[in-house]
């Protein structure tokens, strides 16, 4: 116990986010990419370095390659530091047994060992699978300042959202007497983020307690919360004012892209004290040749423009090509989109080529293609087609 | 070829001609091509050699550099066996004011280092050059022709960026072998220009220094070389690629402006051999809907509101709506409000442009605004 911690993150990394189709079947959830040069573990991580919680689990599972060796060392977060570090924990084997992770809380529950090492007071639990810029050490003097069992950072949505999420129903000070998911007639609009601090020891225990019941479907949501609540445990909702998207569709995804270009966006990634760290990758600055239109646009660096972008998000190391015009759309590192093309509301994933004279979308629904998609000269991308990775298209 | 060959960079060099530019940095810590600072290209050459021991000479207004390198982490420098060495001058008993007199003075400094290096070969450069080259080319020919000492140059016939062509400059005779250096005024001279990169064996560094130490020689190609020539082989090495040496403010406008030159764009950063520098982490650049962008190279960090035309904008600057950038160079953070317009204007970092201003300079003489400055209308 030499290098005791008052408090440690386990980010929750393993989801696969199925309902993001073509841009999760070869990554995790929270290694898609966003915002020119992000991925959504990003906010995560860049939140704890600047809450100062310099020590982060990350429960990996699904597609884990691409994460792992992503988060590296935590150095890039800052996270590589003296006794503390970015620790990738996949599902391993023990004794004759080793199996997926169950659920939220058995993912937790097979790394008490690791939480233990470091002894804390408290632990954080925290989704890889939202866009959210947030203080973590606020929640936590929240959390102390209520002497609570269990601190829920909750978001105040409308009332025909909160039909959507898990709700928490709580007393004047704060207190939720009430969890119900996905109410049809909700009592309150705090809607979870799935954002938890829990005091160790005790959360400790429900962990070994619940991973012995059969019944359980070892779910944070489902199983514990709902427990603790029962057994009158002390258990506050923390409002969070401030960015937060689950972008878990298409839609929502591309729209969270979108909300960057507002005039002034939510969301500040300039902004000094919350910071968002990503790997760097050695990019010199964009180059924005004569001839070519940049308007209301993220562009990243590395990029070499030469045709017309309008409304759009474009990510690290993209080349457009003369002639090409691309509007309210998204596209991912290392794309090359050649000369004459047309696109149109796309989401196109990394490293794809768009070869000269292509037609993609027509700017109603939202246009996917994956990653290592090659469309050849002169194809015609169907508006709202969702293209798998790998795919030639004619 | 890891592990063959130590870096050493002399970034104590002085050129007044830079004037404001390296009154408060050195010239290794100059800005250039938006995001990198001079030595940048020098040490990520050396890098992507397998070069992992590097030491830095540094002399005055170093700590923009000291700050810029840091741990060397961004270059992959922050190792356990070798990295990165910071040799700063210090009162000993040759150098009681603590200043180095010379060059020769700051290279006894890095004799302990060479000493103790298993490194079989050194290369030693200067920071003013901006270049993207192999340093294991030059290192493979530098022992296949048996030569002591290998030094790089480049035709500079076509060298455009400094219009007064100084600097030193080499005769070779037909095998390639260096007979004679002089400076520009020199009326023998030719066309092969000094890029002052040098590979010898570290153990005819160390010799030099010591020759020097005992004979107080001030000057490594004056005083060590040149009397040398009959004794030591010196063999060029041409560089073929695009070179910017930055020795006068003209010349480092004309090095930053090739930059958002295509073939010079993608010679220097898209090949294979990466240039690295301190990452800042800024958000990718964000363009208004009124932005207007031709020919110019941008950083993260930057908002993009007004016109910009043949520029080079530096990381974390804002650009108004209104506001118009002709043929110039913006460090970072700066700031040009609506209705300025300036042409063929160096803004140092952090200078403000304020509502209707205006400034134009041209090409050989570029208006330049030192640090911190702001210009009113």
């Amino acid at each position: 116990m030499i290098n005791k911690k008052e408090i440690v993150a386990m980010l929750l990394a393993g989801g696969q986010g199925s309902r993001l189709f073509a841009l999760t079947q070869k990554k995790a959830k929270p290694a898609v990419a966003y915002g020119g040069k992000y991925r959504i573990i990003d906010f995560p991580l860049s939140n704890c370095a600047n809450s100062g919680i310099d020590t982060v689990g990350v429960l990996t599972q699904y597609e884990p390659l691409e994460l792992n060796s992503y988060i590296g060392t935590g150095g890039s977060w800052d996270l590589d530091s003296l006794n503390g570090g970015a620790y990738v924990l996949p599902p391993y084997v023990r004794g004759d047994s080793g199996d997926w992770y169950s659920g939220t809380a058995d993912a937790i529950y097979r790394n008490i060992n690791f939480v233990d090492n470091f002894d804390p007071e408290y632990i954080i639990v925290l989704s890889g699978d939202q866009i959210c810029c947030m203080d973590y050490d606020k929640m936590l003097d929240y959390h102390k300042e209520k002497e609570a069992d269990c601190t829920i950072s909750v978001l105040n949505v409308s009332y025909e959202e909160a039909k959507r999420f898990g709700i928490m129903n709580t007393d004047d000070d704060n207190r939720i007497y009430e969890f119900e998911e996905k109410p049809a007639e909700p009592k309150s609009t705090k809607a979870s983020m799935g954002i938890y601090i829990f005091n160790w020891k005790l959360i400790r225990q429900y962990l070994i307690d619940d991973a012995n019941d059969p019944e359980s479907e070892h779910d944070f949501g489902k199983n514990i919360i709902p427990r603790m609540l029962e057994e009158g445990k002390k258990m506050y909702a923390y409002s969070f004012e401030g960015y937060w998207r689950d972008v878990g569709t298409i839609d929502s995804l591309w729209e969270a892209n979108m909300e960057l270009l507002d005039e002034n966006p939510q969301l500040d990634l300039n902004d000094e004290k919350m910071k968002i760290y990503t790997r760097n990758y050695a990019l010199p600055p964009h180059f924005v040749a004569e001839g070519a239109t940049v308007k209301n646009c993220v562009l990243a660096d590395g990029c070499y423009i030469e045709g017309d972008v309008e409304n759009c998000v474009i990510h690290s190391g993209v080349k457009v090509g003369k002639g090409s015009v691309v509007k309210n759309s998204v596209i991912m590192k290392d794309s090359i989109i050649r000369s004459n093309c047309t696109i149109d509301k796309a989401l196109i994933d990394e490293e794809v080529v768009i070869e000269q004279g292509c037609t993609v979308g027509e700017g109603n629904s939202v246009t996917v293609i994956g990653c290592h998609s090659v469309a050849l000269e002169n194809a015609v991308v169907e508006d709202g087609a969702m293209i798998y990775p790998d795919t030639i298209l004619h | 070829m890891d592990n063959q060959m130590l870096g050493i960079i002399n970034a104590g060099e002085e050129n007044r001609r830079l004037q404001d530019l390296v009154r408060k940095r050195s010239l290794s810590a100059v800005p250039v091509g938006g995001r990198y600072r001079t030595i940048d290209f020098l040490m990520s050459n050396m890098v992507n050699a397998g070069v992992k021991n590097i030491g830095i000479l540094t002399r005055r207004n170093y700590d923009s550099l000291l700050k810029h390198v840091g741990s060397g982490k961004d270059w992959g420098l922050n190792r356990k066996r070798g990295g990165l060495y910071i040799f700063p001058p210090y009162i000993s008993g040759t150098s009681p004011s603590g200043e180095y007199a010379s060059v020769m003075d700051g290279l006894r400094g890095t004799a302990d280092f060479l000493r103790n290096a298993k490194e079989q070969y050194v290369l030693l450069g200067r920071s003013y050059v901006v270049f993207n080259a192999d340093f294991n080319d030059m290192l493979d020919k530098h022992i296949k022709s048996g030569a002591d000492i290998s030094l790089m140059y480049f035709d500079n016939t076509n060298d455009t960026t400094n219009v007064d062509q100084d600097g030193v400059y080499m005769v070779t005779d037909d095998t390639g072998r260096v007979t004679d250096m002089c400076y520009a005024e020199s009326k023998h001279r030719s066309n092969k220009k000094s890029m002052d990169v040098y590979i010898m064996k570290t153990s005819l560094l160390l010799d030099f220094i010591q020759e020097a130490t005992s004979h107080n020689k001030k000057h490594f190609f004056f005083d060590v070389l040149v009397p040398n020539f009959n004794r030591l082989h010196i063999q060029g090495y041409e560089f073929k690629g695009y070179v910017g040496c930055i020795t006068s403010m003209e010349a480092y406008y004309n090095t930053n402006m090739d930059m958002i030159k295509k073939e010079v764009y993608d010679e220097l950063f898209m090949g294979k051999r990466k240039i690295y520098t301190r990452t800042a982490d800024g958000a990718p650049a964000k363009y208004g809907p009124d932005a207007e962008i031709s020919n110019s190279l941008v950083c993260s960090g930057c908002e993009i509101d007004g016109k910009v035309e043949n520029s080079i904008i530096f990381r974390g600057s804002k650009i108004a709506e209104g506001a118009t950038i002709k043929n110039s160079i913006v460090m970072a953070e700066g700031f040009v409000a609506k209705g300025a317009d300036i042409d063929h204007t160096i803004l140092d970092r952090h200078v403000k442009v304020y509502s209707n201003a205006h400034l134009a300079g041209s090409a050989n003489h570029p208006v330049f605004i030192p640090k911190g400055a702001s210009v009113n209308e």
